[in-house]
């Protein structure tokens, strides 16, 4: 009972906020680390603006989102509500992605507990960041391949690639999940066709919403870069200085780092394909072209799944301290750069890679704690002491 | 009997060819600068341009690039001119100036352009280097420049193997006779140290590791007017008239590093002749060598018979 | 099924995690002493002009006999409005502004207060920049700006004369050079009917007074909330100042200082060490109370990107340098600003001056705020080393959080008291109010010493957070709240009421305001200080004092005061 108020509480401080803080919505929006040019809410009205007025949605360089989302909004922009229902919305998929996270740990109520309070996701939901269509589809595929609901499992997981590219190097272990112990050639062939198929119709749709196929243009968007913008990312600081030979270089460098972790580290860790795409949504957040601290609020949702390695984490204290620092230091510094002009871009560029310091530490280190639970599985009492 | 006409007639070919010398004289002078501080590199690149006007060589063969910001630049207290001494006796931009490139297309690419001669069919005249194997080119430089590298418009450089590359297309194409490099910016003389191409004489205002500096200011105008380098030369080529016999060998005896305030370098490696019997006017002038000949014409057979006699 | 509950342990972990209390102290007196290693030789150094454009001092500059008469004459014409209406004032300069060839307009405050501005447009300029000269009628300090108003009219029919300007040229007169010079300038940016374009630096002219002589002058250059000038202005104008043999002083010299020393400490005062830690403690002691007390005037342009500094004139009735001299150090300023193509930004933004001539850049200094949030954090670990390491409830960490946050609410909602209502009577309230803690954590349950701790720690590692961002926004704040409230992290649930009690009541904010307050304009005044500095100029200084300081306070409070439960007095292993 106790939880469900603290629930009630945590989603009813959501309301509030947004009934009387406007200003800090409005801060919140164009923040930087919390909004990128992919989630940005600010460009999903620009999209909607063009979208209701038949005009080209995609040639603005603006909106690089799906028409499906466009189609959304309209029909909430019909009733002339559009704020308080798109709020709503963002509220009610917030929820859904606590109700998913609880099922996946038995229903444990401090787990949704630790994904609403954490002030990422707060401050992702009061900006409206539409990577949250992204993150519940992910959630819940992650949940239903956990009950082996492969179908479920995979429409969801198409739903979330359609979104936003990345989430398809999370086929390896949500198709390995799903089909848990009917190892065959033919069931992963079943499950990858699912995914087809759900991934066409999600197309088909954004075809039939867009007119035409120019909506694949924001897919382009985001494998070449080719929106230029700050972000807690690390690609954007190299490419404001590379000659344009170099870039098909890297460009293919980078965008090879987000999806090849993925079968390797399904495949050794076979025995917990879950923790397998939890790593592999922690290296999104490192090195996808526009990460922002929804992705990492993901991330550490995702970890209390495993509260049994909490004793094997060596630097979990240092880790989460680093993360702390540079999230109160990333709008510090973003302020001295943009606004004042006493800073540059080195300064916003070094709390980057403070994140990415932090964010690896904890990847790695709960992958330590994973494999050395494995190694005797658990048997022996043996504390671990390293010098 | 054929043959010994026609090796007479080698011989004579290369007999005439042993004196050969330049016909006609150019000269590029480059200020790679630009921006109000920058005076004196537009200052130094004029008072040149003046010296070989001077001297003879016509506008159509001196090609002047400049940014050309400074004289009617707002913060010049004397709009429309350049002065390059502050007692503001001659006034370097009042008329008959032609500059050739101007504010932004001094750049390297058009630079290296110029002395290929690799352009669209199209370029005016007046931006190409015409010159043939006969020609003597002065080459002036000046800006801000560092170790094997010039800055062009602070925006892009120019390195010493650039401009080496240059000058052997140059020989190649046998675009000129002699090149007579100046080149006054900081640490000017590692510019001229991978120059590879015959009949080249380079010349620098300073050392590896040492700066080139200005000599004076102008209170009025509030900047530095000329640089230490370029007003020694200037000083030494002011007793230098068309018909003057003063030669290369004097000009550079005439440096004194104290007061350059650094070392400038010559490099004279590629160089055939003794710079003794190098006149100034070779480069900075126009003296074309004419013969005179006073008696009747005659046709090329009865002049070669004279060859042939002389040589005996 | 789990590897047994203890944490695993390094061995280098263990040696660090025993002394992490120390280290913090170390760390605080690292911190602390920092500042004072700052002005042996080495460790300081020479100031440099940056900017090749700027060539100080190599145009010549004209101010001088031929401009003496009229400036004269101006002088006569201030003398004269001295004692007139404020209407009659604006009038009259608007007037003589718009016969010099100005563009003139006039802006209403309020009904009673009116500033005066004109443009220059560059006669060969583009109008897209410009170069701004405020004249306050009254200087920082209150006195009548009677010579910086009549060089400044004067300078403005001068500088009409030449056509070297590749910038506009502004002359404002506000009525004062904080509130109204500040709106003034937020006016500009907004409403303004007729502009310049952005504004590429602006300087302030100060000489209250008639006399014809001055000894030197004196630069002020701390931006509101830590921000700074391009380190160019300030070389740019000294060295105009050393071409004219003119002496030159930071932040008003080190007078103040020296004088209220005690003379046995008069050896000292020819040190040059001393002289060099007196101007970097008046430097951070100007950025602690920057838009507080006396406001020089640049302090308004802070926030557009402005690079903007003070010149006083120090008069004196001896033979010694007369107005035109200032007047020049002006213009050749203006000339060398003038040859700017953009905004400063060669040289430094982060430094403190040691003297006209040395500085220190952010590398040298910030690692003494840094050591001081540092030790903090240090310390909050500290406190959390029992629960990292015995593994005790994780509900307690999140009730830790819980208390926190409801001290933070509970301190943010005595700032909007603050704000909203008069301050005398917030002056009264708030110490009551925030006094409030101790009763309730004498009565409160006990709770166990374990909590008590990571309540503590959650505190001492936010603060040691928001000190680190601080440091980086407002160096000499995050430096003098640092040690103001260090002592705080020593106190201990359990500890000595009586002992908690002083130290509590002497690190209480207010209590410190009051017993300064003794010593200048009192209480209320300092209160009223910092609401209205923030409500007029925008001064974050008491947004820090509320919504950091006082959390810590509460909480040390809270946690000193708490009755804590028997049983739980664990030992941390």
């Amino acid at each position: 009972m106790k939880w469900f108020a603290i629930i009630a509480a945590l989603v009813g401080i959501r309301f509030l906020l947004f009934l009387y803080c406007k200003q800090l919505l409005a801060v919140l929006e164009n923040n930087v680390a919390i909004s990128t040019p992919l989630t940005s809410y600010q460009y999903l009205l620009e999209g909607l603006f063009y979208y209701s007025r038949n005009l080209e949605i995609y040639n603005g360089g603006i909106y690089h989102q799906s028409p499906i989302l466009l189609y959304v909004m309209n029909l909430l922009d019909a009733t002339g509500y559009i704020d308080l229902l798109s709020y709503m919305l963002w509220i009610t998929l917030d929820v859904v992605s606590a109700l998913a996270l609880a099922s996946m740990d038995d229903f444990r109520p401090l787990t949704a507990v630790i994904y609403l309070a954490n002030p990422f996701t707060i401050a992702s939901l009061l900006a409206r960041s539409t990577l949250i269509f992204t993150s519940t589809a992910i959630l819940m595929s992650l949940a239903t391949a956990k009950r082996r609901r492969a179908v479920l499992a995979m429409t969801f997981l198409a739903v979330a690639t359609h979104f936003s590219l990345y989430p398809a190097a999370l086929l390896p272990p949500v198709m390995y999940m799903s089909v848990g112990s009917r190892l065959s050639l033919y069931s992963f062939a079943k499950t990858f066709f699912v995914f087809v198929a759900a991934t066409s119709t999600c197309m088909a749709l954004s075809y039939a919403i867009a007119g035409s196929w120019h909506f694949l243009k924001f897919y382009k968007v985001s494998l070449l870069f080719q929106e230029l913008k700050p972000n807690i990312g690390i690609w954007w600081y190299f490419f404001v200085e590379m000659f344009d030979f170099f870039m098909p270089f890297f460009l293919s460098v980078f965008n090879l780092h987000v999806f090849i972790y993925s079968l390797p580290l399904t495949i050794r860790l076979r025995h917990d394909p879950l923790f397998a795409a939890v790593t592999v949504l922690g290296l999104h957040a490192m090195f996808k072209p526009y990460p922002s601290i929804g992705d990492i609020s993901l991330y550490l949702s995702l970890l209390p799944l495993y509260s049994r390695i909490y004793t094997q984490l060596k630097y979990a204290w240092v880790a989460l301290l680093a993360l702390a620092y540079a999230s109160i230091l990333t709008p510090t510094f973003y302020h001295l750069w943009i606004v004042l002009g006493s800073g540059n871009a080195n300064f916003f560029y070094a709390i980057t890679l403070t994140y990415v310091i932090a964010m690896t530490t904890i990847i790695s280190d709960t992958l330590w704690a994973v494999l050395r639970l494995q190694f005797d599985d658990g048997a022996s009492s043996k504390q671990v002491i390293q010098t | 009997m054929r043959m010994l006409l026609f090796s007479w007639l080698v011989f004579a070919w290369v007999a005439v060819a042993a004196t050969r010398s330049h016909t006609n004289n150019w000269a590029v002078i480059v200020c790679t600068s630009r921006f109000w501080f920058n005076y004196r590199h537009v200052a130094n690149a004029l008072s040149m341009y003046r010296t070989v006007k001077r001297l003879g060589i016509p506008d159509s063969q001196i090609l002047l690039l400049l940014a050309d910001d400074i004289a009617c630049n707002p913060r010049n207290a004397f709009p429309g001119t350049v002065y390059n001494n502050a007692d503001r006796a001659l006034d370097l931009y009042g008329e008959s100036v032609e500059v050739d490139y101007r504010g932004y297309d001094v750049t390297v690419e058009n630079f290296i352009r110029l002395l290929t001669d690799r352009f669209d069919p199209d370029t005016p005249r007046s931006k190409r280097l015409l010159t043939d194997d006969r020609s003597n080119i002065f080459i002036y430089m000046t800006g801000h420049g560092g170790n094997e590298f010039l800055k062009f418009q602070d925006a892009e450089e120019i390195s010493a193997h650039d401009i080496a590359d240059a000058f052997a297309q140059m020989y190649e194409k046998r675009r000129y006779n002699e090149i007579f490099f100046m080149i006054d910016t900081c640490q000017a003389n590692t510019m001229y140290s991978h120059f590879y191409s015959p009949n080249i004489l380079a010349v620098g205002s300073s050392e590896l590791d040492e700066s080139s500096y200005s000599h004076h200011a102008d209170i009025d105008i509030g900047v530095a007017v000329i640089d230490r380098f370029t007003y020694y030369n200037l000083e030494f080529l002011e007793n230098v008239s068309r018909t003057s016999n003063l030669t290369l060998a004097d000009l550079f005896n005439s440096y004194d590093s104290e007061e350059i305030a650094s070392h400038p370098g010559i490099r004279t490696d590629l160089y055939q002749r003794d710079l003794s019997d190098v006149l100034i006017t070779d480069f900075f002038g126009n003296v074309q060598e004419v013969e005179i000949d006073s008696s009747k014409p005659r046709g090329l057979l009865s002049l070669l018979n004279q060859q042939i006699k002389q040589a005996k | 099924m789990a590897v047994s509950g203890s944490r695993v342990k390094t061995a280098l972990f263990g040696f660090i995690v025993k002394r992490v209390s120390f280290l913090a102290v170390i760390a605080l007196v690292v911190g602390a002493c920092w500042l004072f290693v700052l002005p042996l030789p080495g460790q300081f150094r020479n100031t440099y002009i940056s900017e090749n454009a700027l060539l100080p001092g190599q145009a010549q500059a004209y101010f001088r006999s031929s401009e003496w008469h009229y400036l004269r004459g101006y002088k006569e014409e201030v003398r004269r409005l001295s004692d007139k209406p404020a209407s009659e004032v604006v009038e009259s300069l608007s007037t003589i502004l718009s016969e010099q060839g100005y563009y003139t307009d006039v802006y209403h405050h309020e009904p009673d207060k009116a500033t005066v501005y004109g443009i220059f447009r560059a006669p060969r300029g583009d109008n897209t920049e410009a170069i701004v000269l405020v004249c306050p009628w009254t200087n920082g300090n209150g006195l009548f700006n009677f010579n910086g108003i009549a060089i400044g009219l004067a300078l403005a029919r001068y500088l009409t004369k030449w056509s070297v300007w590749s910038k506009s040229l502004i002359f404002v007169f506000p009525p004062d050079p904080h509130k109204s010079l500040r709106e003034w300038v937020a006016a500009y940016h907004r409403s303004l009917p007729i502009q310049a374009g952005s504004i590429e630096g602006a300087l302030v002219l100060d000489y209250p007074s008639d006399l014809s002589g001055f000894s030197a002058i004196d630069i002020s250059y701390t931006g509101l909330n830590g921000q700074l000038p391009n380190l160019d202005l300030i070389n740019t104008v000294v060295t105009i100042a050393d071409f004219n043999s003119l002496p030159t002083f930071i932040h008003g010299g080190l007078d103040k200082l020296f004088n209220a020393l005690p003379s046995f400490l008069n050896p000292l005062k020819s040190s040059a060490y001393f002289q060099l830690l007196s101007t970097l403690l008046s430097s951070v002691a100007a950025q602690v109370t920057s838009g507080l007390n006396r406001v020089a005037g640049c302090e308004s342009f802070s926030g557009w990107r402005i690079d903007a500094i003070t010149i006083s004139a120090i008069p004196t009735s001896e033979l010694s340098h007369d107005e035109t001299v200032y007047g020049r150090i002006i213009e050749g300023t203006l000339r060398s600003i003038n040859n700017l193509l953009e905004h400063f930004h060669q040289s430094f933004f982060f430094y403190l001056l040691l003297s006209p001539h040395h500085f220190v850049s952010i590398g040298t200094y910030l690692p003494a705020a840094m050591s001081i949030a540092g030790a903090f954090t240090l310390q909050g670990i500290s406190k959390w080393i029992s629960y990292i390491q015995n593994g005790s409830s994780r509900s307690s960490i999140l009730k830790a959080f819980f208390v926190e946050a409801a001290i933070l609410a509970f301190t943010f909602a005595l700032l909007s008291f603050s704000l909203l209502f008069d301050s005398q009577l917030v002056a009264q309230m708030l110490p009551t109010f925030c006094a409030c803690i101790i009763p309730t954590a004498l009565y409160a349950s006990p709770m166990s010493y374990a909590l008590l701790n990571e309540i503590h720690g959650v505190a001492l590692v936010l603060s040691g957070m928001a000190l680190t961002a601080l440091a980086t926004l407002n160096f000499s704040l995050a430096l003098v709240v640092g040690l103001i409230s260090s002592p705080l992290m020593f106190l201990k649930p359990g500890i000595n009421r009586m002992h908690a009690g002083i130290l509590l009541l002497v690190l209480n904010p207010f209590f410190i305001f009051y017993f300064v307050g003794m010593f200048t304009n009192g209480y209320t005044y300092i209160i009223n200080t910092f609401v209205s500095s923030w409500r007029d100029m925008q001064v974050w200084t008491w947004i820090i004092v509320m919504c950091l300081w006082l959390p810590l306070w509460e909480v040390s409070a809270f946690i000193s005061m708490a009755n804590v439960r028997e049983e739980a007095k664990k030992e941390v292993k």
